[in-house]
């Protein structure tokens, strides 16, 4: 049994130690891992995706999108039900998934109707930013449904859109060094036990070693 | 070794919520505004509604109103311009945020109650702000007032404190649904006298409606006939207690009749005065909204009950 035990937390400390290493790894001292530039096939003015893309919360998201370099653009980031609503009856390429470090699919929406409004008019935005070709954003992906659109301001469209992405977590990479120092403790226990040795501390009385002093005759 | 697992939790624990985690688990949907937010609504519809009562003009009113409380609150000025013959307009407003519920919508139009306390008139305001979409602005759209001893039924929420609407139509456990509630409501006031076995309360609204009315159909040489039909509900609440809070809209129609050779000449500063203009001698039509704040109790043997409402002239043609 109790080796069982054991071969079963030194299982559980080699996964520990493969994760602890593989977030360190990834992520590095600026707890950053990055991907891109990666190349979106549009012909439209807007690019947005679907709130499925963003289902994780917690982590710094920050975008670099890169198009012609006479384009201007924005780059804003707000609740899904915002931008549905903004986007709703525009032309639009849709990034529909999302799978690490860079698998997406995209669908393209026809739409013949302009944006309601100028970007930079509406007051919801979490991030933002408008620029000649190139801009930037940061946004921590909150709690709640959340998309990303970039759009081809003053006409013109996304031709040729390159994105890169990075992700930033706090103390990611302290958290994988921890959790390879849990696995070498949880590994060492493990082992002891697959080991077979009593546990046995300073000064205990152990009955089974204990051989009484017996003489016979005087 | 338990010091090693308790240091790796607290590690973990210290990145807190920056640590990657699957999202809440409420979809697509947004929580129309948070507190903050409303602060700064409202401030910019004090700053349009203070304008629009200094100037008696309800041009600054159609940045911030919209629908039936536009409607009624530019019939209130316009009264009050005829008013201005003898007085000087009071602009004077103390309106105070008492209280913010939104619920979490799936998509536009996206709208929060504020229960506001009105300083001047020592009302209870009950006020529905909406956005129709993401580019437009947010309008009043509802503003029912309460008596300050009027108490509202705890509203129901979610686990993250968002208004749980209702269906307009739909009846579930309620005694009836809330549309059937505001219908039943134009038909009773339809009635001039009380009925037998009335389907809604007769309320202190009812009442007074019917006073109204009744005063009216006392002019003599006079055939006065008023005419009550409920407008669709939009905004249903539910309530803790399994009821749920109804804002809805009737529209009146009161209707003059004046015998031939005879003439009505309204008092100065009267609504009829304002919309009628000058003496009547052949018919006159006034119409109004009332905006009415009704609570429906759950299936039992109680009724539904008018808690406030805000009403006034909107439109009026006579010769």
């Amino acid at each position: 049994m109790r080796r069982v035990v054991g071969s079963v937390l030194m299982l559980f400390a080699v996964v520990a130690a493969v994760l602890g290493a593989g977030i360190a790894i990834v992520l590095g001292t600026d707890n950053r891992a990055e991907t891109g530039p990666h190349e979106i096939e549009t012909s439209a003015p807007v690019v947005v995706t679907s709130p499925e893309v963003f289902s994780w919360a917690g982590p710094t998201l920050t975008m670099r999108i890169d198009v012609d370099k006479d384009q201007q653009l924005f780059i804003g980031a707000a609740n899904a039900v915002d931008i549905a609503d903004y986007v709703g009856s525009t032309q639009r390429t849709e990034i529909s998934s999302y799978n690490p470090p860079w698998s997406i699919g995209t669908r393209d929406v026809f739409g013949d109707a302009p944006l309601p409004a100028a970007p930079g008019q509406v007051d919801w935005w979490m991030a933002q930013s408008t620029e000649t070709g190139s801009a930037t954003i940061s946004v921590k992906l909150p709690e709640q449904a959340f998309s990303l659109v970039v759009i081809a301001v003053g006409g013109g469209d996304l031709d040729g859109l390159q994105v890169t992405a990075s992700y930033d977590i706090d103390g990611g990479f302290g958290i994988g060094l921890g959790l390879i120092g849990f696995a070498v403790g949880l590994g060492l226990f493990g082992w002891i036990a697959v080991q077979g040795r009593p546990l046995v501390r300073e000064g205990e009385l152990i009955e089974d070693e204990f051989e009484p002093d017996v003489r016979e005759g005087v | 070794m338990r010091r090693l697992a308790l240091a790796v939790v607290l590690a973990v624990l210290a990145a807190g919520c920056a640590i990657p985690h699957p999202k809440d688990s409420h979809g697509v949907t947004k929580v129309a505004a948070s507190d903050a937010e409303v602060e700064q609504i409202y401030d910019r519809y004090r700053d349009y509604r203070k304008d629009a009562l200094d100037l008696l003009d309800e041009q600054p009113l159609t940045a911030v109103e919209s629908g039936a409380v536009l409607a009624i609150d530019t019939g209130a000025l316009r009264v009050a311009r005829r008013l201005l013959l003898t007085k000087a307009p009071d602009d004077t407003q103390d309106l105070q945020i008492r209280a913010v519920y939104a619920p979490r919508l799936d998509a536009y139009p996206l709208w929060f109650i504020v229960v506001v306390e009105d300083g001047v008139r020592d009302l209870t305001k009950v006020q529905i702000f909406q956005r129709q979409s993401s580019t437009s602005p947010w309008l009043l759209v509802a503003s029912p007032e309460t008596l300050p001893s009027t108490e509202l039924p705890a509203f129901d929420s979610d686990t993250t404190d968002a208004l749980m609407p209702a269906d307009p139509f739909r009846q579930g456990q309620l005694v009836m649904s809330p549309q059937k509630a505001v219908n039943a409501y134009a038909a009773t006031l339809n009635n001039a006298a009380p009925t037998e076995d009335p389907v809604v309360s007769e309320d202190s609204f009812v009442t007074q409606m019917r006073a109204v009315a009744n005063k009216q159909r006392q002019i003599d040489g006079v055939t006065f006939s008023q005419q009550w039909t409920a407008r669709p509900v939009q905004y249903v609440i539910r309530a803790a207690d399994g009821g749920v809070l109804v804002f809805g809209t009737l529209a009146r129609v009161d209707d003059y009749q004046i015998e031939e050779g005879r003439y009505i000449d309204w008092p100065e500063g009267s609504e009829q005065k304002a919309f009628l203009s000058g003496r009547l001698y052949s018919s006159g039509e006034l119409h109004y909204y009332h905006q009415i704040l009704v609570y429906i109790p759950p299936d039992g043997d109680d009724k539904p009950v008018v808690l406030g409402q805000y009403g006034g002239v909107v439109d009026g043609i006579g010769y």
